[in-house]
């Protein structure tokens, strides 16, 4: 801390190469932030898959569905702990621009994905309530609907037996949106929806949600699947937990290989800039450094001072970056072009900050490596003839 | 004329002077480099996309469909509107009269990317009737055959074998009611269909219990054909459906995507400039320093302080230029021609031309921006005061 009036004169010494120094380090760590916390999003949701969890799909998504024959066959298999039944239809309310996809549910999915956020109460009331619906707060809030409300949804195609394409819902309740569901809630109930829609397509399963025994059985049971059903009516395509939330994640951007080849073209950038200006800065100040020495500050003093005064602009930089990403990412998260691409926002956590603090460092220890080293072998008597 | 011949004799001097002022100059370079890399590298996904589209929409086509829906993937065409829709003034025939259309019907499906471990993703899965090769000649067999009308038989396009399993010539993929045999791959040129499977449309929805076409390709007949059938269509309000150019299709319907490409890429390419910028004028500030005595004697000389700033300027504008020449070369090194998959749609990214002269212009701008302000303070300097600063 003693050296610290030492390093903020020197940084004072050219004000204008610190400011345009530091204010590089923000363009560049705000870039940095956006991206290593893009990746944190991502990563964040391949960690929250379960290891014991399969889905399984229809193999053909638009024309293909699973049957409720399949649904008994797959739950006797010794390999499964739970099952679910689950299925969605496309609708809106009282305008095409309020989209609505209420996601049924069937009572298996309480234990097969107990992540819904709907307490054991809320369970039975949407059994005991067929065409009662949860909403999160956002899809409320979007919607204009809170608990009690009619909640009328017209889908494009008639969907119900009697022809009609209205759906009478009501809400039973609204609670708190989780952030892995960033697009809304609307959890219905399945065994309605399947007494309501078509006969010609009663007791069709849009997707099954299992929880294994063992954890370590995934990919092998999805393949044990997908063999039993080929060559049916009803071929399957079974993915693990993991394997769906890597695709979210990879399937339409290679998150980290754009996060991070950004993150590194920031970085790179800024380098030679620090390098340059701390080299700069040492080299109009060898006599100062070498009066120093002669005052009897050790080798190893005059090094950190160096590096000292390359880092405070990169720590600094990264500091505000990083505030000015959080910012903009909150800002973006609401964008609707961002919501179509399905692509999730940057989440800033502490983790991340600590990254771009480790980075900025190891970009001014890289920087000031040279420099430091001049002075550290400086030849004092020689540097004070200067 | 003195003016112009001062100029370019103290630009001269300047760049000779270069050398000696390596390690700021790389700031500029290093900087430009990284930034115009990151544009063209984000752009080139844009480009490539655009390009699959534009390459996919032939003006010489036209898609029908639903007039409610937006899309191919969201069209429903009956087959008892077929007839009338094919029978319309418009399309081009063939010689014994035939119309010149081919209802088309699409779907997707689940497929394993390669390598082994990845996540699966979707593949469109596209069926077309007899008429098909005539709509789109561009297609062509490249290994094994053609599928035969009527039998359950798929050929693949060569940008989706790399990406995903078991789509080779001799494979069999999981098809509704059993197994279907890939007995050929094709290439269109590089359009979208090169990314996507195709079998006989009419087996296809036989086996996915569908009764609806999803959209009509037709080949146009002459400049006029598109408004003839436009208006042939909307005469005729009970068949429910519109033709659109093919080209203006595709256009309209990557709008989205190809928006949010750009964002993306001006977003990141402007926080990288505005960092560039930022050691441009740093460098610059500190040529100027460095160059104060120089810069002073070459006044004492009688040299115009318009000469100067020009000279500052022009370094910044030729470090910036190299930058920007080495940023787009790692760009094209590392992404032009790589595959891409984009939910379903597969493509090449692209370092186009008109990317280079984005870029080019970028770097141009921020070389400006950051010399001069420099350049002021070089043709300000006081003669007298930065004489003696040795």
């Amino acid at each position: 801390m003693r050296y610290f009036p030492l390093i903020w004169a020197a940084l004072w010494r050219k004000p204008l190469r610190t400011i345009l120094t530091f204010l590089a380090a923000v363009a560049a760590f705000t870039l940095f932030g956006l991206a290593i916390g893009l990746n944190a999003t991502y990563s964040g949701m391949i960690a929250r898959a379960r290891a014991d969890r399969v889905y399984i799909n229809p193999h053909f998504l638009e024309f293909g569905f699973l049957t409720r024959a399949q649904r008994d066959r797959i739950a006797r298999m010794t390999e499964v702990r739970e099952i679910g039944v689950s299925d969605f239809f496309l609708g809106y309310y009282r305008d095409p621009k309020n989209e609505v996809v209420p996601w049924f549910l069937d009572q298996g999915m309480r234990r097969a994905y107990p992540e819904l956020p709907l307490t054991p109460a809320q369970w039975d009331q949407l059994q005991a309530n067929p065409s009662g619906v949860f909403l999160d707060d956002h899809t409320a809030a979007r919607l204009g609907l809170k608990a009690g409300d009619n909640m009328p949804v017209l889908t494009a195609a008639p969907s119900r037996q009697d022809g009609s394409r209205l759906w009478p819902f009501h809400v039973l309740g609204v609670f708190e949106n989780p952030p892995w569901a960033r697009g809304g809630l609307t959890l219905a109930n399945y065994d309605y929806y399947d007494r309501t829609r078509p006969l010609a397509q009663a007791g069709h399963v849009g997707q099954l949600t299992i929880l294994l025994k063992d954890r370590g059985d995934a990919a092998a049971f999805t393949d044990r699947i997908d063999r039993t059903f080929a060559s049916s009516p009803n071929p399957t395509f079974a993915v693990t937990d993991k394997a769906t939330e890597q695709n979210g994640a990879i399937a339409r951007f290679n998150i980290p290989l754009v996060t991070q080849g950004v993150s590194a073209a920031g970085l790179f950038m800024i380098l030679f800039l620090i390098a340059n200006a701390i080299a700069q800065s040492v080299r109009e100040r060898v006599a100062e450094f070498a009066v120093l020495k002669t005052l009897g500050f050790s080798d190893a003093g005059v090094m950190t001072l160096v590096f000292a005064e390359a880092a405070v602009p990169c720590l600094l930089g990264a500091l505000a970056g990083f505030a000015i990403a959080t910012a903009l990412a909150s800002k973006i998260a609401g964008l609707s072009a961002l919501q179509k691409m399905a692509v999730a926002p940057p989440t800033l956590t502490l983790g991340v900050l600590a990254i771009a603090f480790a980075f900025a460092a190891l970009v001014a220890f890289a920087g000031a490596a040279m420099p430091a080293w001049r002075i550290r072998r400086l030849d004092i008597a020689s540097a004070l003839r200067r | 004329m003195i003016h112009l011949r001062q100029i370019v004799s103290v630009t001269m001097l300047n760049l000779k002077n270069l050398p000696s002022r390596l390690g700021p100059s790389l700031v500029i370079v290093a900087g430009m480099a990284a930034a115009i890399g990151v544009l063209m590298a984000i752009l080139s996904l844009a480009a490539g996309y655009a390009e699959l589209q534009r390459r996919t929409g032939d003006p010489g086509r036209a898609i029908i469909l639903p007039a409610t829906a937006d899309t191919e993937g969201a069209g429903a065409i009956s087959r008892d509107a077929l007839g009338d829709i094919m029978a319309a003034p418009g399309i081009d025939r063939d010689a014994k009269g035939a119309s010149l259309a081919d209802p088309e019907y699409v779907s997707i499906l689940l497929a394993n990317r390669r390598p082994a471990g990845r996540a699966p993703g979707l593949a469109t899965l596209r069926g077309m009737g007899r008429k098909g090769l005539v709509v789109r000649p561009e297609l062509k067999i490249v290994a094994g055959r053609m599928f035969r009308l009527g039998a359950r038989e798929l050929i693949v396009g060569i940008a989706l074998q790399p990406e995903f399993r078991g789509f080779d010539v001799g494979d069999k993929v999981i098809m509704q009611d059993g197994l279907w045999p890939i007995v050929g791959s094709f290439t269109t040129g590089g359009d979208i269909l090169e990314g996507q499977i195709i079998g006989d449309a009419a087996v296809l929805m036989s086996a996915a219990k569908r009764n609806a076409f999803n959209s009509v390709i037709v080949r146009l007949d002459g400049p006029s054909g598109l408004q003839t059938l436009q208006r042939a269509l909307a005469a005729r309000p009970r068949l429910g459906v519109r033709a659109e150019r093919q080209s203006e299709y595709y256009e309209r319907t990557s709008q989205d995507t190809a928006g949010f490409f750009h964002a993306v890429a001006y977003a990141v390419g402007g926080i990288m400039a505005l960092g560039a910028l930022f050691g441009a004028l740093n460098t610059m500030y500190s040529a100027v320093g460095a160059r104060t005595c120089e810069i002073a004697t070459l006044r004492a000389l009688g040299f115009g302080g318009m000469a100067v700033a020009v000279s500052v300027i022009a370094e910044s504008v030729l470090l910036a230029l190299v930058g920007a020449l080495i940023g787009i070369g790692l760009a094209w090194a590392l992404f032009n021609g790589q595959g891409y998959a984009f939910g379903e749609v597969l493509f090449h990214l692209a370092v186009s031309p008109a990317l280079v002269a984005v870029g080019l212009a970028w770097a141009l701008a921020v070389a400006l921006l950051g010399g001069i302000l420099p350049a002021i303070r070089a043709a300000r300097l006081p003669v007298v005061d930065a004489l003696r600063a040795t």
